[in-house]
């Protein structure tokens, strides 16, 4: 703060002294200049009085010079002379003599004496010297002007002009100068004294302020001196303090805030990362042009490639042994329309294959906005290991329950067998007995045989060749089995067959038999005046496939419906199961006949019922069976 | 010296010839015609001006000069030829102002009684003679000679000697004198400031003594000096030849010649007629159509007051006219105003006193004689002549007779009716004897007018000096004669004009003379004539050197 202060006294000095200088420089270079003009003016002046009136006189004196009249001379002089600062007024003769002389009468005819006389004597055009009057020693000057009258010099007049009063004139005006810069210094110093203080207060509150606002203390105000300059200065600067305050603690504010965001950020996404670092699908994320932006672990796990190997590069190429992903990336990057839950082989980097699920979703920002597309790779090893393993405890238990059944089955006619073999012996000759024997044991026997049959049937090894099959006309031939019962019944059948269904790759015979075996519980099922239903068709699912939309997902359905007394919900469970039956002639083996056939082309059979109204069995198959399904189902 | 000649002189007015040139003037008062001042239509433009003498200037000339001889000259005509072909020792400028003639310097005495002047060198006559001393000396000594009448003569009475040779007693003048070849000194016997004044008149100009003395009369047919011009020849009734003298010593003169020619009896109509028709390069304007004439254009119109005064003039030594009671009543009874319009349009200045404008003494607060013929009758009552009763006839003299005049004339009849007076008019048109009858005091009342050879106030005033010999008036009064000789000899410019208006208000109150007008220079001149400088004291004293013809 001293500091300051005596820096800002030293400005006030500095003004000061700088505007006194100038002043005076001014003042001088004023007064040097209009010193000398006025000077000049004055002598000037002066000279050119001296010089009209001499210039007169001779003009005066031309006429009485030709008539030689000494009066009219005398006159003039006198006139002349009479003027305040006149000292003399002469008229010489052409000899140079003196012809008039204002002051001295006693001179005239006199040849005066001295070199300003000779010289003005001998002038021949006007002259003017400088010389001191004899009498009184002033200073004067000395006009001269011959008077010519054509070229020829009759006489020359003479005037002497005091320089008294010019001098006191030309000191006068020095005077009135000096007094002038006196009084411009004191007044300019004053003034300056005033403006200085004036400016350098408000200025040193300012240096001050600022130097406190530099420091960080913020909440620096300043009194406003008045409305001029300054004043708007110091206003200015209040509004720029409060200004800094106010956008200092908005800044700091808002840092806050950034730095809550920022970690909020932070956290979602590690928390992010760590959920697609921990997941077991696979995610991969390309930008609009089809570049990989992100590869999970799970999906570096899958593919074989490291994240920082193929980000940036094309997924096409990341996905270069199983092409079909990068197609259908590139799929939905084009028409972002997602496709969820295409079943594939993914070939890996190492030529391992290994199934997988795959969709592919477009990834939309904020607002809608259009990123890219995610790609999810769901690995489906465990999940087909876990079907084969339920599949194969399915059967053994399915074995489990073939042989309780079967023993229950067999064990009936045989029973009846034995009966009747223990009873040959003794009734032998009992004829009834005999025809009762003739009528049951072979009849039970037959059903042995019957059960063992259905049994090796079921038991029979998949046939290694499929031929080219149209599901249509196969339907019909199977209808046709049951043309007698129908007509029968007075059963209605309808037909919805699916135009251009492309044949299908199966055993003829084994589907034939599951088609029978479909249609034959479906008769059963409906009394007198039902409704039987086929239909041939594309296999539309809930999962929205689109038909011929993936090569190997065609699929052809066969659905078989009835209007029969339906299927009761604890009877849904065993339906499949080899012996159960709810009919009273039923062996319970065609239902697990006709799952096991379709089983064995790779498709599915399900059912839906609603008990009273009626039961849909629908058979799906694949139009070509898939390798995999075929090695599966070989290797048991 | 005798009291009323002096320093100044009156053109025509110096001699018994000063009727004649009264004659020329009232003419040309009539006519127009006038005297003007400085540089009235000088053009000094030096486009086209020849460097050659070239051209021929023709003017009209009134009436036929009786000789071209200076001394002799006594009217307006020859003086207009003279002014051209002779030079003086010394001339005036247009400013009136003296300037060095033929002699380039001269010294005087403090005293003012001698007087050297020192001649330039190589001037020649025209015959080729160079110019000396000695013909100085014989031309002033001429004018002084009796037997040459000139009218001059009384202006260089106050010469040495002047007295002694006038009345014979001595054959030479003493106080002129050639010193050498080049110099002469003029001895004066009492001291007179401005004496070179009187060296400028027209009279005073220096002739070749060789030629006048051998044959004097045919000098004055066929001059010879040392002006400008030379004269070439003079057919009578005809015309005066005068060709540019190439050697005069101011510079050559701008035109090659001039033609004057005659015109008897100044027939202004006539002239105008010749310069209408570009025969003449100047004119008088004639009275008649005055104004349409000025208004015409064509020309260029100089016009300016001229130092003159014109008047009649009483003998103040005839009855009734020796009543001063008389005098004032005729003054009083002449409408001059309403005579100024009727004779000159206007163009002329009533004349209250008897200096003109211009002059020194002229005093514009003069009161005159108002035009009142109540008071005339009642001045003429005190008189003893009520009504005119007792008065005889009054013979009133004019030396020209024509149209102007006599209805000038019939105008002053009826003025002078109307308050009982009768009047006689009688003309005599011979100059010489009209002068010569009124330096014998034949003539009553006289038309007379007086113009300035030197503007100064005794050409005029000087003329009612008891002593001066053209005093026709016969008017005597004591103090008058005292004012103006003290006047004359007065160096102060302000103590003269003091002395002049003191006399010249006795003189109005005597009333030896009844002023009518100043005169006004009006001249017509050809628009392509150049450098005109009409100095004051008239058209004869035009520098005729200057002047040239802008004309291809």
């Amino acid at each position: 703060m001293i500091r300051l202060r005596r820096g800002f006294s030293s400005l006030q000095a500095k003004f000061l002294w700088a505007t006194v200088l100038v002043v005076f420089l001014l003042m001088s270079a004023v007064i040097v200049v209009v010193d000398h003009r006025l000077r000049v003016g004055i002598i000037e002046e002066v000279e050119r009085r001296g010089e009209v009136l001499s210039r007169n006189l001779a003009a005066l004196s031309q006429a009485p010079l030709l008539l030689y009249n000494f009066t009219a001379l005398e006159q003039n002089v006198a006139r002349i002379a009479a003027e305040h600062d006149v000292r003399y007024a002469i008229v010489l003769d052409a000899d140079g003599r003196v012809a008039a002389h204002s002051g001295h009468p006693e001179r005239v005819g006199t040849v005066l004496d001295g070199p300003v006389h000779a010289s003005a004597a001998a002038a021949v055009e006007p002259l003017m010297q400088q010389t001191v009057l004899a009498e009184t020693g002033e200073a004067a000057y000395d006009f001269a002007v011959p008077v010519l009258v054509e070229r020829r010099q009759w006489g020359t007049v003479r005037v002497g002009l005091s320089k008294r009063r010019m001098e006191a004139q030309i000191l006068r005006t020095r005077f009135q100068l000096l007094a002038l810069t006196a009084a411009t210094l004191l007044l300019g110093g004053a003034a300056a004294a005033v403006v200085a203080r004036r400016i350098a207060g408000p200025v040193r509150q300012l240096a001050e302020g600022a130097t406190a606002i530099s420091r960080g203390e913020l909440m620096q105000r300043i009194e406003p001196s008045g409305f001029d300059e300054i004043g708007a200065l110091a206003v200015a600067f209040n509004h720029m303090a409060a200004q800094l305050f106010q956008q200092r603690t908005e800044l700091e504010d808002a840092n806050h805030e950034l730095r809550r965001r920022f970690d909020e950020l932070e956290d979602v996404k590690r928390y992010t990362e760590n959920i697609l670092a921990s997941l077991t699908t696979g995610i991969v994320t390309v930008d609009l042009e089809g570049r990989v932006v992100t590869l999970n672990p799970a999906a570096e796990m899958l593919t074989g490639f490291f994240a920082g190997e193929v980000v940036g590069r094309y997924c096409t190429e990341l996905f270069a042994p199983t092409p079909t992903i990068g197609e259908m990336l590139m799929e939905t990057l084009a028409d972002r329309v997602p496709a969820v839950g295409v079943s594939l082989i993914l070939k890996r980097r190492s030529g391992a294959a290994l199934p997988v699920e795959v969709s592919t979703v477009p990834l939309k920002g904020g607002e809608g906005k259009d990123l890219g597309v995610v790609a999810v790779l769901r690995d489906l090893t465990l999940v087909r290991e876990l079907e084969g393993r339920l599949r194969r405890s399915d059967r053994l238990a399915a074995l489990g329950s073939l042989a309780a059944g079967l023993a229950h089955e067999i064990k009936n006619p045989l029973t009846s067998v034995l009966t009747f073999s223990r009873h040959v012996a003794r009734r032998f000759d009992d004829a009834h007995f005999r025809e009762r024997f003739q009528r049951v044991v072979p009849r039970e026997l037959e059903r042995i045989n019957g059960i063992i049959e259905r049994l090796l049937e079921l038991a029979r090894p998949v046939p290694a060749v499929f031929t080219r099959l149209r599901v249509g006309p196969l339907v019909d031939r199977a209808v046709d089995l049951f043309a007698n019962g129908i007509e029968a019944q007075g059963i209605v059948v309808r037909r919805e067959y699916a135009r251009d269904l492309p044949p299908v790759a199966a055993d003829e015979e084994s589907l034939y038999r599951a088609v029978i075996n479909v249609i034959g519980n479906a008769l059963d099922a409906m009394e007198t005046g039902g409704c039987l239903t086929l239909r041939v068709g594309w296999a539309t699912s809930a999962e929205a496939f689109r038909p011929g939309r993936t090569l190997g997902n065609h699929r052809v359905a066969i659905e078989v419906s009835d209007t029969g007394k339906g299927i009761r919900a604890e009877d849904a469970e065993r339906l499949f199961n080899p012996f159960f039956t709810t009919k009273a002639q039923g062996t319970g083996l065609g239902l697990a006949v006709t799952h096991k056939i379709v089983e064995d082309h790779g498709g599915a059979i399900d059912f839906h019922s609603v008990p009273g109204a009626g039961s849909t069995f629908r058979i799906v198959l694949p139009i070509t069976p898939t390798v995999a399904t075929a090695a599966d189902d070989a290797r048991p | 010296m005798t009291v009323g000649r002096g320093r100044w002189r009156v053109e025509g007015g110096g001699s018994s010839r000063s009727l004649l040139l009264l004659v020329a003037l009232f003419t040309l008062a009539v006519l127009g015609e006038a005297v003007s001042a400085p540089v009235v239509c000088a053009q000094t433009a030096a486009r086209g001006q020849p460097t050659e003498p070239a051209g021929t200037y023709r003017r009209p000339l009134g009436n036929e000069p009786a000789t071209l001889d200076p001394a002799r000259i006594a009217d307006i005509y020859g003086r207009t030829v003279a002014q051209q072909v002779f030079d003086g020792l010394v001339r005036f400028d247009h400013t009136l102002t003296i300037a060095p003639g033929l002699a380039e310097f001269w010294r005087a005495s403090r005293d003012g009684l001698t007087w050297t002047f020192t001649l330039r060198k190589g001037v020649r006559f025209h015959h080729g003679r160079e110019l000396t001393a000695d013909d100085v000396v014989f031309s002033l000594t001429r004018i002084l000679d009796p037997r040459v009448k000139s009218g001059a003569a009384d202006l260089f009475a106050s010469v040495k000697g002047a007295a002694e040779f006038r009345e014979g007693r001595a054959k030479n003048v003493t106080g002129l004198v050639a010193v050498d070849r080049r110099t002469v000194q003029i001895a004066l016997t009492e001291p007179f400031v401005g004496f070179v004044n009187v060296l400028a008149v027209g009279h005073a100009k220096i002739l070749p003594r060789d030629l006048v003395e051998r044959d004097a009369d045919r000098f004055g047919q066929a001059p010879s000096g040392t002006g400008p011009f030379r004269f070439e020849r003079w057919e009578r009734g005809k015309e005066i030849v005068l060709v540019a003298n190439r050697e005069y010593f101011g510079g050559a003169p701008q035109l090659a010649r001039i033609v004057y020619r005659i015109f008897p009896g100044e027939p202004s109509e006539t002239m105008y007629e010749e310069f209408r028709r570009g025969h003449l390069e100047d004119t008088p304007v004639p009275a008649r159509n005055y104004r349409r004439i000025i208004a015409e254009g064509g020309h260029v119109h100089v016009k300016r007051p001229m130092i003159s005064v014109r008047f009649y003039g009483f003998n103040t030594r005839v009855k009734p006219l020796d009543d001063r009671r008389v005098r004032q009543a005729l003054n009083h009874a002449l409408d001059r105003e309403g005579l100024i319009e009727d004779l000159s349009f206007g163009r002329f200045a009533l004349a209250r006193g008897i200096l003109p404008p211009g002059t020194l003494g002229f005093n514009p607060k003069l009161a005159g004689y108002a035009y009142d013929p109540a008071r005339a009758r009642q001045l003429l009552k005190e008189a003893g002549y009520p009504g005119g009763q007792g008065l005889p006839p009054i013979e009133i003299w004019a030396n020209v007779k024509n149209e102007p005049v006599l209805r000038e004339h019939e105008f002053v009849r009826r003025a002078l009716d109307a308050v009982g007076v009768r009047v006689e008019f009688r003309y005599l048109t011979d100059w010489p004897q009209y002068v010569k009858k009124l330096a014998g005091g034949e003539c009553p009342v006289f038309l007379y007018a007086l113009f300035a050879d030197v503007p100064d106030p005794d050409t005029f005033l000087g003329k009612l000096h008891s002593q001066n010999p053209q005093n026709f008036f016969g008017y005597s009064n004591h103090t008058v004669d005292q004012l103006l000789t003290e006047a004359r000899r007065e160096p102060d410019a302000v103590r003269r004009v003091e002395l002049y208006r003191r006399a010249e208000q006795l003189v109005v109150d005597d009333a030896p003379l009844l002023p009518i007008f100043h005169y006004t220079y009006d001249r017509l001149f050809q628009p392509y004539v150049k450098s005109v400088e009409v100095s004051g004291l008239g058209d004869p004293y035009i520098p005729f050197r200057k002047i040239w013809l802008d004309r291809p």
